[in-house]
């Protein structure tokens, strides 16, 4: 599994890759973590919070997953750590999402996931996915 | 001719290069990329910029993004400003409109920070006496208004005030005894837009703004203590009343977490409408509903109540501020500090162009009235003109300009909103020791107060275009005219 940030002017692109789609999921959630903290988080997980996401197709859930990891450090101060994928069909998505305190002040102000250029794909046997932060 | 060529990362495969031939050259500062140059754009595009400008734009986005904007049903013009850059879906520093009452409205096209804007306070006070308690002031101010990610400030809101406040924006606030109604005839539609549905707010949008008000945020908002360094237009400096020598507070927020919830949402609700209808848009951030429709009446009411919290934000500030005078001077220099103005550069308005009925996008530009709209400016500045502000990177000039009557012609009355950024926060933190810019501006008399060295070096001054020659452009184009340069003396960083 992999992420990878390109910086582009005025926001973030976060690229992730994974050996399964449900792991570009999971990746991108802890990355968004790391991006909102300043450094790597997983754990202790505080809260595991029930997600069920209906978005339409696979792109889109992406982005409407990270919008409410986004939510939840905003309100709560709480850092996405994780998740766990119970379902996982098309745009359609059921688990939890592992929320962890943070040791410091949250570092970054990431505003949203956005759906500019929002995509899951899969090249050979690798599943990417590619989503804009707003920052 | 010219032809541009960007590199792009859209491609399933990789990285790809969207190509734009064939700009024309329109006169010295108004370059046009032509309908003709993809089959689905259906009106040019133009931006406002000089040759030098241009090839800054060789690596960026902004010009296919541009393209893309001019695919939007009911489109009836795109123009970019001298700070563009790209964004997702529209660039920043474009100004779209599209024509009532079936032209789209896209949440896209205002942004994540709705009314984000710029409020600047005079504070009758001269450069000498304020540096005598410059860090007093400053230290007080800070304390009053909170910066960084989520952080919130002193008003805890009940929903009932919340609701007041998404209904009513800066008069809720002076109703509540932070602020003068001078405050309101000096601002952007007098601080309230009408319009404002708070049933189109959603829960989540209201858990983040509830504890907001009053607070920063982060990023590239700042709270700066400038001093007027040199009037060039001396009519319209002494209506707005800037003297040279004088201290000024520059505010830069916006919505908060709202704001940004309100896009959200909105985006995510106009992109299940168009799955639903099968329309294929170029970019899904572009996504919108016809301005006449359900999903764009939710939209219009859901922006109103962002904008009008974010005025309320900058209100609340700005009393904040007359509270450290108060503290730092006395009681009585608190009355001087008067408003000069407050604008908004991300927001829909419903205007009227060549008599023609349109919503005009506003992302990262401000509106720029010349004296033939009197009728929409305050009373003190009719003869002149409205007030536009051009803050440059940390560090560096702002400037205070005049809107022009030819800007309507040109830009639907528009102008910049800042100086563009031109390198990414990685790429700046990577060039810039962020301790080392903190020495460097201090050796130059700029007290500056900010976190972390790391995300004062995001916010370098080299990140950013020259902002004096940015609002040349502005100027030669007859979009704004200058007036006055300020210089900062210290910086609360958000």
């Amino acid at each position: 599994m992999s992420v990878e940030r390109l910086a582009n002017v005025g926001e973030l692109v976060l690229r992730v890759s994974a050996p399964i789609r449900a792991g570009v999921y999971r990746e991108a959630v802890r990355a968004l973590g790391e991006e909102i903290s300043g450094k790597p988080t997983s754990g202790p997980v505080a809260e595991r919070r029930p997600v069920a996401l209906d978005a339409g197709d696979g792109d889109v859930l992406l982005a409407d997953l990270l919008n409410e990891a986004i939510f939840a450090a905003e309100t709560e101060g709480l850092v996405p750590c994780g998740l766990e994928v119970r379902t996982l069909t098309g745009g359609q998505l059921e688990g939890e999402l592992l929320l962890a305190r943070p040791a410091a002040a949250l570092r970054y102000g990431v505003k949203a996931a956005t759906y500019h250029d929002v995509r899951v794909w899969r090249d050979a046997n690798i599943w990417w996915g590619n989503v804009v932060l707003d920052i | 001719m010219w032809s541009l060529t960007s590199e792009d990362s859209s491609a399933p495969s990789g990285r790809g290069r969207r190509e734009i031939a064939a700009l024309v050259e329109r006169g010295p500062t108004l370059w046009e990329i032509p309908v003709t140059t993809r089959p689905d754009m259906r009106v040019p595009a133009y931006l406002i910029v000089d040759h030098q400008l241009l090839l800054g734009l060789r690596d960026d986005l902004a010009l296919w993004q541009l393209a893309n904007v001019t695919t939007l049903p009911g489109i009836a013009g795109v123009v970019a400003m001298p700070d563009v850059h790209q964004g997702y879906g529209f660039p920043v520093g474009t100004v779209a409109a599209t024509a009532l009452p079936d032209g789209v409205v896209s949440p896209g096209g205002v942004g994540y920070d709705i009314n984000c804007g710029v409020r600047l306070l005079t504070l009758a006070v001269s450069a000498a006496e304020i540096s005598t308690v410059r860090t007093e002031l400053m230290t007080k101010i800070s304390l009053a208004v909170p910066t960084g990610m989520g952080r919130g400030g002193r008003l805890q809101l009940d929903r009932a005030t919340l609701l007041r406040v998404l209904r009513d924006g800066a008069p809720a606030v002076v109703a509540m005894g932070m602020g003068l109604e001078d405050d309101l005839a000096h601002t952007e539609s007098g601080g309230r837009m009408a319009g404002a549905d708070p049933s189109a707010v959603s829960e989540h949008a209201l858990a983040r703004g509830a504890d907001q008000l009053g607070t920063l945020g982060a990023g590239n908002h700042f709270l700066e203590l400038q001093v007027v360094e040199r009037v060039v237009d001396a009519e319209a400096a002494a209506a707005y009343g800037l003297r040279e020598g004088e201290a000024c507070v520059l505010i830069h927020t916006g919505s908060r977490g709202l704001g940004h919830q309100v896009c959200t949402d909105h985006v995510q609700i106009m992109e299940r409408r168009r799955a639903a209808l099968g329309e294929h848009l170029v970019d899904r951030q572009l996504a919108g509903a016809p301005a006449d429709s359900p999903e764009g009446h939710a939209y219009l009411g859901a922006m109103a109540c962002a904008a009008n919290f974010a005025w309320a934000n900058r209100q609340v500030i700005a009393h904040r501020v007359r509270e450290a005078v108060s503290l730092v001077l006395e009681p009585a220099r608190a009355d001087s500090v008067r408003q000069v103005y407050d604008v908004a550069h991300n927001i829909a308005k419903l205007e009227t162009h060549d008599s023609r009925d349109l919503l005009v996008h506003r992302k990262g530009a401000t509106r720029a009235f010349g004296p033939g709209l009197a009728a929409q400016l305050p009373a003190d500045h009719a003869a002149i003109g409205q007030a536009v502000f051009v803050p440059g990177s940390m560090g560096t000039a702002s400037w205070v300009l005049r809107g022009r009557d030819t800007a309507l012609g040109t830009s639907f009355g528009s102008a910049c909103h800042g100086a563009g950024r031109q390198v990414s926060r990685t790429e700046s933190k990577r060039r810039v020791s962020g301790k080392a810019l903190r020495g460097e501006l201090a050796q130059r008399g700029i007290l500056v107060l900010c976190r972390s060295d790391a995300e004062l070096a995001e916010e370098a001054p080299s990140a950013y275009r020259d902002v004096d020659v940015v609002v040349a452009i502005v100027d030669r184009a007859g979009l704004a005219g200058r007036v006055a340069r300020l210089v900062p003396i210290a910086v609360l960083k958000g």
